[in-house]
């Protein structure tokens, strides 16, 4: 079961600025396990996508080179409080994580 | 009697003389050495280290706490933090208002046991007295953690470090003396690199002053790698080529205590970045 | 045989946690607005081919970019970046960083709705460029900074 995606929104008038923290390893694969000496395999999300009251706003392919607990964050325009932002991912591994919200 | 000579017994009477200053009078000399070498920098930015000195990474750990990745780690302290003992009882139960602003206390003088007692062993003191096993200070994933979210209750509050009484005298005086001792193959005290040099840049890091490095964990290296202040010490002695003394050990409290005094003052905040 | 049991197998796990909003979406996970995953792009070990394969070979320089990267980044696992795009219809935003093995790092596609603008942090195998590439109108701009990396040998 992935980590939760955690979100924070601020809301500016009426653009919502939405900052985004997905917990995942983003093993690069090239790393070596320092117990086994063994490289450590590629596991990483590349596929990101954000919505705004079910509409997809944003769609991100990442490699393997986004930081580990990817961050992200994206601003969304004629927003206002009660409205749904929803981010979902998946990983080269097919595991995939989602969150919805609402914004105050 | 030689010049030099006359320069060692000099030496030797200030040492003596500077031994017996009390810990206020220490740590106005340090602020003062300091505010001397660095002019213009407010006081409360000492808890920022070498970040106090470089505007462009200071403004890149803002980016980074903006959000920091390690936010799960401070979660999992938290499920900890919560979990009642099996005896139904819990940290908030064991430790002063509820273990709410009290970090920048520790270390504390115990007359009881006539020792220093760290936030970390009052942890394990709450757990021994509910009959849990204690935890270990080397293990990230329960002491680490922990403290990663219940240092975090103190956050905001001022450093508040009280020594009184000869008892506690001694034992600032024991952490003061580790601190001013050279160790290890680089023959390095934590005075040399945290005071004589802090400021300069050795191996392309801004070095800390010792002001304002006891406040601000445990820290998570690359945003991803907890250390606590025991952690920390430990990589200081073994950078210096020197046999690490145990976490949680007298000579590590002891220690803490002096270096935390140092710190009065100064606001505290757990679970930050470094690089 | 089994492969293709294991892709069905993720993929209805995939679809089966996702909530009603990315259910259509997750119909075609790779494909938006007909846009498939760049692989080539993405598995380029060299800046121009990447480039090229985007269709950004004749890229201009723009001040309409903005790309907000440290001077020194004292931890390579971890560069914060911002990307801001003034220019109008800005619809796409790349992010390479020219000394890793595989040049691109990100691609951001934005629809109606979304300021182009981005944050994210990267990875950098060694000093190099940071390169914000952005489509707007059918044309290539971009912006870059030189980030250099350190290996800072006392703290930890």
């Amino acid at each position: 079961m992935p980590e939760a995606i955690r979100m924070r929104i601020t809301l500016d008038g009426d653009v919502a600025s939405v900052k985004v923290l997905m917990p995942h390893p983003m093993e690069s694969g090239l790393r070596t396990d320092p117990k086994t000496n063994e490289l450590i395999p590629k596991h990483f999300i590349h596929h990101v996508v954000a919505s705004h009251n079910g509409r997809t706003v944003l769609d991100a392919q990442w490699s393997q080179a986004v930081s580990k607990n990817p961050f992200l964050e994206f601003r969304l325009r004629g927003t206002r409080a009660g409205d749904k932002v929803g981010v979902a991912w998946e990983d080269n591994k097919g595991e995939a994580n989602s969150f919805e919200t609402v914004i105050k | 009697m030689n010049a030099s000579r006359v320069a060692a017994a000099v030496f030797v009477l200030l040492a003596a003389a500077a031994a017996h200053a009390t810990p206020e009078e220490d740590r106005a000399a340090f602020v003062q050495t300091f505010q001397q070498r660095f002019p213009g920098i407010p006081l409360d930015d000492y808890v920022l280290g070498g970040l106090m000195l470089n505007r462009a990474s200071r403004s890149h750990y803002e980016d980074i706490m903006a959000f920091p990745p390690f936010i799960g780690d401070i979660e999992r302290g938290k499920v900890l933090w919560e979990t009642p003992f099996s005896n139904g009882r819990s940290y908030a139960d064991c430790l002063p208002d509820g273990g709410r602003t009290i970090a920048g206390k520790y270390p504390i003088f115990d007359p009881r046991e006539n020792r220093v007692i760290t936030f970390e062993m009052a942890l394990n003191r709450c757990r021994r007295d509910s009959g849990e096993s204690e935890y270990r200070f080397d293990d990230r994933s329960t002491m680490g953690v922990l403290t990663a979210y219940a240092r975090s209750l103190s956050d905001g509050m001022r450093m508040d470090i009280r020594v009184e009484g000869e008892a506690a005298r001694a034992k600032y005086q024991e952490g003061r003396r580790l601190f001013y001792r050279r160790i290890g193959q680089m023959n390095f005290s934590c005075a040399n690199c945290h005071v004589d040099n802090a400021g300069k840049i050795m191996r392309m890091e801004i070095i800390s002053p010792a002001i304002g490095q006891p406040t601000h964990f445990p820290i998570f290296r690359g945003g991803d790698t907890l250390y606590t202040l025991h952690m920390r010490y430990t990589r200081c002695m073994e950078q210096v080529r020197a046999q690490p003394f145990p976490m949680g050990s007298e000579a590590f409290n002891n220690l803490e205590y002096f270096h935390s005094y140092l710190s009065n003052g100064l606001p505290m905040q757990a679970s930050v970045y470094r690089r | 045989m089994a492969c293709s049991q294991l892709m069905s197998a993720t993929r209805r796990g995939f679809l089966g946690r996702l909530g009603g909003w990315m259910f259509t979406l997750a119909l075609a996970p790779m494909r938006v607005f007909g846009a498939e995953r760049n692989v080539d792009a993405f598995e380029s070990k060299a800046i121009e081919d990447a480039l090229r394969l985007i269709g950004a070979a004749n890229a201009t320089a723009s001040d309409a970019v903005f790309l907000k990267a440290p001077d020194i980044a004292e931890n390579s696992a971890i560069v914060h970046i911002e990307i801001e795009s003034k220019l109008p219809g800005t619809e796409t935003i790349w992010v390479f960083a020219d000394k890793n093995p595989q040049p691109l790092v990100a691609q951001f596609d934005l629809l109606p709705g979304v300021d182009p603008f981005v944050a994210v942090r990267i990875k950098m195998a060694d000093s190099a460029f940071i390169r914000a590439v952005v489509k707007a109108n059918g044309k290539y701009w971009f912006a870059q900074k030189e980030t250099k990396v350190t290996i800072g040998g006392c703290a930890g």
